[in-house]
């Protein structure tokens, strides 16, 4: 049996998830072809980062660079970025402005939409060498995408049977894209971090509200977030992408001595922080007193609004055991001074350095040291309860982790054991 | 600006990062003035002008924030901290205040003894050496290292 058969989710329900999954290589590639070349769209990039003719940026279907463009009509495509004769990487730029792309290794040329257009000697010299006359450069262009965009957030995907983006998304993410890209955005700026764990764990996390409360001290001690509060989790239909959320402050204090005054942390420093305002928002259209929203997108993507620093986080698979984290922070063209200088304070809270988030990739590197050479050990993912996958009124669960895993199991093939 | 000047200026940036080498970031605080600003942002950023920061402090109080999270709060990578820094440069400017420029490198040793480049970079600062003891009113850090390894808990 190979290293892939053996990958068993011992429960139906998934409540237990085999950590071969996390450090098995063959599924790591197994995961390119069946996930990121699968029947979904990755998250890429906002239409605001190209926003003209000729513009590009360099983005990833899992560890497949590709890059996103828009055409000389002002239509977005993509390609994967690999020169179609030697597979050469093509565009080495982040991001810019091109006319067309030409391969450096050859000089073979492709215009904005992908196509081939140009062959150095392609008859050779008189009359001798050249490419067979028969070679027909309409059929090698670059391996193109098909790309779709949201209110303004950009997807792609290699597979002809995914279905369009409007139904792969459902009404609850809908519902927050609307909301949060309501009006035009601005980029701030960009953050990356390389972590050395699996990737699925940084998705795990973010479908993990119960660690929230939890892991993240800073937030809970002075009262960003708390366990206590009002919140819920939302999933659409498959269970694949996830919401959730708190409504900052609406605990009651009975509750929160209750549980946190158990914690060894909780009230060690309350009270001596120099920057209080540090976590002091402005409410902002639509959002209803919420301090955090955070909506996970299957595969790949987070949209993130925690008080008032806005961002997309998209990871990016490198090998079976390191990801990047790509941060894009952003604001709305129309911010008056004071909340733009909020969403900049803020972006303290997140990124690499982030208050509430320097954790989570931390957490991560923790799992993968301790799951190392324990492929067929499982985890437990019963907080919040077992058996059907449903949307919890309470930050007090995991249960979207089992949602994940569902459906990745799915698209991957893995064997489920049967329901006893 | 004298020899003596110079020379206290560039142990202000060498003191500073030998306390956090030390891991005496109470120590560390000691070196800017109230009303400084701390701010980490990537070569990244810069040049595509973007206004984003990793690390914000606009007053002091941010700044020991930071270091009451690292000691009670965040949890993040134990290590130790190895600053190098090269190429200082110290210049008079403006209200009789001074320009302090270098180049660094981190290395983060882990509790096993394992040594890794964590971060190359620069330092643009600006010092004021009010009753003869220099403070940082400025300090910018801009990281090369723009694929941050993991994350940045302890100041770089």
């Amino acid at each position: 049996m190979t290293e892939l058969e053996r990958l068993t989710f011992p429960s139906a329900d998934f409540s237990r998830v085999p950590y071969g999954v996390f450090t098995d290589p063959a599924n790591f590639e197994r995961e390119q072809e069946r996930v990121f070349r699968g029947p979904v769209w990755c998250y890429v990039g906002l239409e605001v980062e190209v926003p003209n003719p000729g513009d590009f940026l360099v983005s990833y279907l899992g560890a497949t660079q590709i890059v996103l463009v828009r055409d000389g009509d002002g239509k977005l495509g993509g390609f994967v970025n690999r020169c179609a004769h030697r597979g050469t990487q093509l565009v080495r730029a982040t991001k810019g402005n091109a006319r067309d792309f030409t391969c450096v290794y050859h000089q073979w040329s492709y215009d904005l939409n992908g196509n081939l257009t140009g062959i150095p000697f392609r008859r050779g010299l008189h009359g001798v060498a050249g490419m067979p006359a028969d070679f027909d450069m309409s059929q090698h262009g670059l391996r193109r995408l098909r790309v779709e965009s949201y209110r303004g957030v950009v997807f792609a995907t290699l597979s002809p049977a995914t279905e369009p983006l409007v139904d792969y998304l459902d009404t609850p993410m809908r519902a927050v894209f609307d909301r949060i890209f309501a009006r035009p955005i601005e980029i701030l700026g960009y953050s990356r971090q390389r972590i050395p764990a699996n990737w699925k764990l940084y998705l795990e996390n973010l479908r993990d509200p119960y660690h929230a409360g939890l892991l993240h001290q800073f937030s809970t001690v002075y009262g960003l977030f708390r366990a206590t509060e009002k919140g819920g989790t939302i999933m659409d239909k498959k269970r694949r992408h996830e919401i959730h959320f708190s409504v900052h402050g609406s605990d009651r204090a009975a509750d929160t001595a209750d549980h946190y005054t158990k914690t060894t942390f909780y009230d060690r420093t309350q009270g001596t922080l120099g920057y209080p305002e540090i976590f002091s928002f402005i409410d902002e259209p639509g959002r209803g007193g919420k301090a955090s929203d955070f909506m996970s997108i299957f595969p790949n993507a987070v949209f993130q609004q925690l008080a008032n620093s806005l961002a997309t986080r998209q990871v990016r698979p490198r090998k079976v055991d390191e990801y990047d984290l790509y941060w894009t922070y952003f604001g709305y063209a129309d911010d008056p001074p004071a909340i733009r200088a909020k969403r900049l304070e803020q972006a303290n809270l997140v990124g690499p350095a982030g208050f509430s988030s320097m954790e989570d990739g931390e957490v991560g590197a923790l799992v993968q040291r301790g799951v190392a050479w324990e492929g067929d050990a499982h985890s437990i993912v019963m907080m919040g309860g077992v058996g059907p996958i449903e949307d919890q009124p309470t930050t007090l669960t995991e249960m979207p982790i089992r949602g994940f895993w569902r459906f990745y199991s799915e698209l991957m093939g893995l064997t489920v054991e049967e329901p006893r | 600006m004298d020899v003596a000047t110079a020379f206290r200026l560039q142990n202000l940036l060498y003191d500073s990062v030998r306390a956090v080498d030390d891991g005496r970031l109470e120590d560390w605080l000691g070196y800017f003035t109230d009303d400084c600003l701390y701010r980490i942002t990537t070569r990244e950023n810069v040049d595509q002008g973007y206004p984003i920061s990793l690390v914000l402090c606009t007053n002091k109080q941010m700044l020991k924030d930071r270091v009451i999270a690292i000691r009670a709060e965040n949890v993040y990578k134990p290590h130790y901290d190895r600053h190098l820094v090269a190429n200082v440069a110290v210049r008079a400017a403006a209200d009789g205040a001074y320009k302090v420029e270098a180049s660094y490198v981190v290395y983060q040793t882990d509790l096993e003894g394992a040594t890794e480049l964590f971060s190359t970079g620069k330092y643009d600062a600006t010092a004021i050496a009010a009753a003869d003891v220099p403070k940082f009113r400025e300090m910018v850090v801009t990281v090369d290292t723009f694929a941050i390894p993991n994350h940045i808990s302890t100041p770089i």
